[in-house]
């Protein structure tokens, strides 16, 4: 028995519709990927913004963080989605004298947090251009968060730091930022997108 | 004398002889083997509350998640070398899939889009939209460039090889989705089922869609925008109806406490599926007929 197909003759060539509807195949792949990311980043880096008259400082906060003014800082925003220690970016300002130099006041914190927290440990303190050619310090450091309510039973935490200290006008601005040392790197861009934003 | 003219007797009926394997049936017949398994888990672990070693429990996912690859070798890549014109490459289009997902689709997935750290928080209406952008479009997209540049057109020769070479594909992709989901989730069976069948049916779906289209490019002259009106489908299907039927899924708080359902979702992934097999099996009889008339109209009689 012979089977004999019948159909169109091949000619190898597409014509223009099928190689059209392949382009805007291949188009519309392209713009989903294009757009897919436009969205992400709209979703994952969306700010919003914070401005302190008094203190003379302006910037934007991821959103969906817990923005507070009730401490001995000017503004404290915590990603309070995180299961273990909140992810913290906190902006303080200390008034210095004209003699005080950022080494003095890197003493002066690390002094303060060796007692509040455990395990602490500072990192030599390195010079830091900021995107506006200001000139800051800036000091790495680590310790462990305990989770202060027994009843939650977690483990403890290492967290990793860093503090960028601004002098200017008689007053230092203190940029302070804390995270689980597991999400360190995923999570400082957002610090260093706050960082160039911010105004003061 | 009576005579009889021959013309009277009827002419004995010869059997049609199809010289290709059908697709429709190769396809109900897995997705219906597969869902007797997942009922079958179901039942043993979460009605009965079978219980199993963890070693065992590990090795039935993984008979789990291969089980479509299996099913498809079985009732289609088996039976058709048994066919008169078997289609050529269609474990090379499931081979190239695979790893297209595992280098490409995966990897944009977890590392550019990181649908994890936003979408499953996401608002509904985002969500919806953000699965059809991200991983619907790209697994079609996907799928599509495998297809299209190992199958088509040389080896398209009937419009339901359009549906053939894209099931494979759907294939390939899902079996990876499974081995991921098993390797990376601890999780009884019937869990493992229900993701099986739920990924494997709305990836046939969108498959038998984009395999409309591409069959269509072939053997008609439709216009340019219909390959692209059936991915932008096909991405729907695949990537928006996954959290609309997850959101049904979900537990709602009650009295009683919260229990999640997950019959509901097997049940629609499975309406999904055979409602647009159910569609596009008509569309693909009427277009066969209608190029069958026109092959018969065309040509002197």
């Amino acid at each position: 028995m012979t089977i004999i197909e019948v159909g169109r003759a091949e000619t190898g060539e597409l014509s223009p519709r099928q190689r059209w509807s392949h382009y805007f195949a291949i188009l519309y792949g392209l713009s989903m990927i294009i757009i897919g990311i436009n969205l992400r980043d709209s979703v994952l880096y969306a700010t919003i913004p914070y401005e302190n008259a008094r203190a003379g400082i302006r910037g934007f906060y991821p959103q969906n963080w817990l923005l507070d003014t009730q401490g001995d800082y000017v503004f404290r925003v915590r990603d309070m989605a995180q299961p273990d220690f909140k992810t913290t970016i906190q902006v303080q300002i200390i008034p210095v004298s004209a003699a005080s130099t950022a080494r003095n006041l890197l003493d002066s914190l690390a002094l303060t947090r060796a007692q509040i927290y455990a395990a602490y440990r500072q990192f030599p303190p390195r010079e830091l251009i900021l995107p506006d050619e200001t000139i800051a310090s800036a000091v790495d450091y680590s310790f462990v968060y305990i989770e202060p309510a027994p009843f939650l039973e977690t483990l403890p935490v290492v967290v990793a730091g860093q503090d960028v200290i601004i002098l200017q006008r008689g007053q230092a601005v203190v940029v302070s930022f804390q995270v689980s040392a597991e999400r360190y790197d995923q999570t400082y861009p957002i610090f260093q997108t706050f960082l160039a934003d911010l105004e003061f | 004398m009576a005579s009889y003219s021959t013309r009277l007797i009827p002419p004995p009926q010869e059997e049609e002889i199809h010289p290709y394997r059908r697709v429709w049936p190769s396809i109900a017949l897995e997705m219906g083997v597969l869902f007797g398994v997942t009922l079958v888990c179901y039942t043993a672990f979460r009605v009965l509350g079978l219980e199993l070693p963890p070693l065992i429990v590990q090795a039935l996912n993984a008979v789990l998640a291969l089980l479509p690859l299996l099913l498809w070798v079985v009732f289609s890549l088996l039976r058709e070398r048994a066919v008169l014109l078997p289609r050529q490459r269609l474990l090379t289009v499931m081979i190239v899939t695979g790893l297209a997902a595992n280098a490409v689709g995966l990897p944009l997935v977890e590392g550019v889009f990181q649908i994890d750290r936003w979408l499953p928080l996401a608002p509904s209406t985002t969500r919806i939209v953000g699965y059809v952008i991200t991983v619907g479009a790209l697994q079609e997209l996907l799928k599509y460039l495998v297809v299209r540049y190992t199958v088509w057109p040389d080896f398209f020769r009937t419009r339901l090889d359009g549906v053939a070479y894209t099931f494979a594909s759907s294939i390939g992709y899902a079996t990876l989705l499974n081995i991921q989901f098993v390797l990376t989730t601890a999780t009884l069976p019937d869990s493992a089922a229900f993701f099986v069948f739920n990924t494997l049916a709305l990836h046939v779906a969108a498959s038998i869609i984009v395999g409309y289209g591409l069959a269509e490019l072939k053997f008609a002259a439709p216009t340019p925008l219909l390959l692209l009106l059936t991915l932008v489908l096909a991405s729907f299907v695949n990537g928006g109806l996954a959290p609309i039927r997850d959101g049904l899924v979900n537990a709602g708080f009650s009295i009683n406490g919260a229990f999640p359902s997950p019959l509901i979702g097997f049940f629609i992934s499975l309406a999904i599926l055979t409602a647009v097999a159910l569609t596009f099996a008509f569309l693909f009889e009427r277009a066969d007929r209608a190029a069958r008339e026109a092959a018969g109209g065309a040509s002197p009689s």
